[in-house]
């Protein structure tokens, strides 16, 4: 029976590799979070198919697996549902990866397990070029987080589970060459019955940096730069865009935390670019922002602004429903403590990334969900905007925990 | 071009002055509790790593955070003492910063603040990492919270809901919890739905949640009762609401 079921894999893996050509896991490899399936964490996720529907690469022998929307999940908006089974593989990589990076480090998961499911025989496994490393599910080895139990419960419901990356590597494992970053194996259920998991991923050990990183780049090449700049054409127009954004990213294990962005011009009357005239009279061209996630390549977008007579901004050409779909936001000054109709000062959390604002107040999770590191975009209104003048501002992009 | 334009294009160009491409910043940890009696004294320390592409010097300060009311309107600097609030930290290097945090003898309850880093340049954009400390005066503690409200509502995938939690204790809660959505009067168990942890329902104070319940297909038309139920801190709340579910996959509450 054991020997069937590794000419099973061995079958699947080289079926695997003559079949599946695309993989975007590899690429995140390196991160202090490694997404394996979850929509919580930045430049994680899961694969985005040609036909835009998203799927998680995996492999069973029952094929009996799929992605369960909206229904019982441990984050995010969905879980994984899998039926009885031999095994289920998450992602083989096309080729072994170098995972040494995660040395010292952990796997975690979350697993709604079902009695039915025999924990002396099921197990966790983890693959390199030589073959799997298993632990099984009633070993002392895995660890539930927030309970001194160990081993996994199955019990029914939802709990989160950490393995020690050492303990595979104290069993042979090659962190130099792994293929595949978690294998599920001999979870038997009834013909009607599933198990659940959600949020697997693989972190470094603790000494590693969990860092929020900015960068600056220019929207026509992507390339990293020092200034935000605007286009000739701004002059005396109303709002125009900058010619660069911030690229965000948040690369650590945590389900707590807002990203803002608000200005800091220590006035509050300054709610965007100031400068000071001659005759000491102050002069302010109103900004905002506006957050996207990174687009995939066959997507283009413009940022062309149109104001609507409510002040609302949104993207001309792009507005779905009416002229209240705004998807500009007039930045807050820190120092003016009255809230304006559109007064967000949150660009990004758990949620996803703030897209809409006024009556369709909303998050799209795309930011969290694919490799999608979200992007803010800035724009000044330069009706006003007089030459021979310097403009400042002072822009804060503040990582909040809870 | 006139000459007036092409000055103002100069400036424009510069309104904007970044020191920085790339910038990014790492506070460990970022959630601190700390449990401790009246009159104790806590000692932590943070780590700050900085991943700019230069030599950065951060700025520490300090903010009030939730508190129980019951607590002396005190300032936060004379219960969470730093030595220095500056630190120059090299490209890729990191810090230590320690603190003390003095639990007063008169503290009850929780008591938070918000210690925010940010990075001292003259730089047009800077990064603020603000993470907060708790502090829970132990035997003090009184728990009291319960589910104030549920609202139930229709999306694109199925059904949603709203919920708010009411926290009248003296300490913070990090519910987590789950939902059972049972057919009318209870007969039978459709589904269990996991409630996670996210962020904390402050004392005295009350926060929403909305999260996906149930997906479309998985519920036909008919009358059901779903049951909240939500734990945080060895306690449990309780509270159901019946909903209709039309033929349409419209959610009506009853």
């Amino acid at each position: 029976m054991r020997l069937k079921s590794y000419l099973i894999i061995t079958l699947l893996c080289v079926f695997t590799l003559l079949f599946a050509t695309e993989f975007i896991f590899a690429g995140n490899i390196g991160r202090t979070v490694y997404g394996v399936y979850t929509e919580t964490y930045n430049g994680v996720g899961l694969y985005d198919d040609s036909a835009g529907n998203d799927k998680v690469t995996f492999y069973s022998d029952t094929w009996n697996i799929e992605a369960n929307y909206t229904i019982d999940k441990f984050e995010g908006i969905k879980s994984l549902q899998v039926s009885s089974s031999t095994y289920v593989c998450f992602v083989f990589f096309n080729g072994a990866q170098n995972m040494s990076a995660y040395e010292g480090g952990k796997i975690y998961f979350s697993l709604k397990c079902p009695i039915e499911i025999s924990t002396d025989s099921a197990g966790i496994k983890i693959e390199d070029t030589s073959g799997a490393k298993e632990i099984k599910f009633n070993s002392s080895l895995i660890k539930r987080v927030n309970s001194t139990e160990t081993g996994i419960d199955n019990n029914g419901t939802w709990h989160t589970y950490y393995i020690e990356l050492s303990n595979f590597v104290n069993l042979g494992l090659d962190l130099n060459n792994i293929t595949c970053p978690l294998i599920l194996t001999n979870t038997t259920i009834g013909n009607d019955n599933f198990y659940l998991i959600d949020n697997v991923y693989w972190t470094k050990a603790s000494s590693a940096t969990r860092a929020f990183n900015v960068t600056v780049k220019n929207i026509s090449d992507n390339e990293e730069c020092d200034d935000i700049t605007w286009a000739q054409s701004a002059y005396r127009k109303s709002w125009i865009a900058a010619e660069q954004y911030i690229e965000l990213d948040l690369d650590q294990e945590s389900t707590n935390w807002t990203v803002n962005i608000y200005l800091n011009n220590s006035s509050s009357t300054r709610n965007g670019l100031y400068c000071v005239d001659s005759d000491g009279s102050e002069i302010v061209l109103p900004m905002a922002w506006r957050v996207r996630p990174d687009l995939l390549s066959s997507e283009k977008f413009t940022l062309l602004i149109g104001e609507n007579d409510d002040g609302g901004l949104y993207d001309i050409g792009k507005n779905p429903t009416g002229t209240d779909w705004y998807t500009w936001v007039p930045i807050k000054e820190i120092n003016n403590e009255t809230i304006q109709e559109y007064d967000y000062v949150t660009v990004w959390n758990l949620r996803g990334i703030h897209t809409v604002v006024k009556y369709h107040d909303s998050y799209d999770t795309l930011a969290n969900y694919y490799e999608r590191k979200p992007k803010i975009y800035f724009a000044a209104d330069c009706s006003n905007a007089i030459g021979g003048l310097t403009y400042n501002a002072s822009v804060v992009t503040e990582l909040v925990y809870e | 071009m006139n000459k007036m334009m092409k000055k103002f294009l100069l400036i424009i160009g510069l309104i904007f002055c970044f020191n920085f491409a790339y910038a990014g910043l790492s506070v460990t940890p970022s959630v601190t509790n700390v449990f401790g009696e009246q009159g104790s004294t806590y000692k932590g320390k943070y780590i700050v790593r900085n991943t700019y592409d230069h030599p950065i010097t951060i700025k520490i300060g300090l903010d009030k955070g939730n508190t129980f009311s019951g607590n002396p309107d005190v300032d936060v600097k004379s219960w969470l003492k730093f030595k220095r609030t500056k630190y120059d930290i090299a490209k890729d290097g990191q810090v230590e910063i320690p603190y003390e945090a003095h639990i007063l003898s008169n503290m009850k309850g929780s008591v938070s603040a918000k210690v925010e880093f940010s990075v001292d340049q003259s730089s047009m954009i800077s990064i603020s990492v603000v993470v907060p400390i708790y502090i829970t005066v132990t035997g003090t503690e009184n728990i009291d919270f319960n589910i104030d409200s549920i609202n139930l509502f229709s999306s694109q995938n199925g059904i949603g809901y709203k919920l708010t939690i009411q926290n009248n204790g003296n300490v913070h809660i990090r519910h987590t919890g789950q939902i059972e959505i049972y057919t009318k009067k209870k007969k039978k168990l459709v589904k269990t739905v996991y409630i996670p942890e996210t962020v904390p329902t402050y004392c005295e104070s009350k926060r929403d949640f909305t999260d996906f319940m149930i997906g479309k297909d998985e519920i036909k038309k008919g009358k059901y009762v779903a049951v909240f139920k939500v734990n945080a801190l060895g306690k449990e709340a309780v509270k159901e609401i019946k909903f209709k579910v039309t033929k349409h996959g419209e959610v009506v509450t009853q």
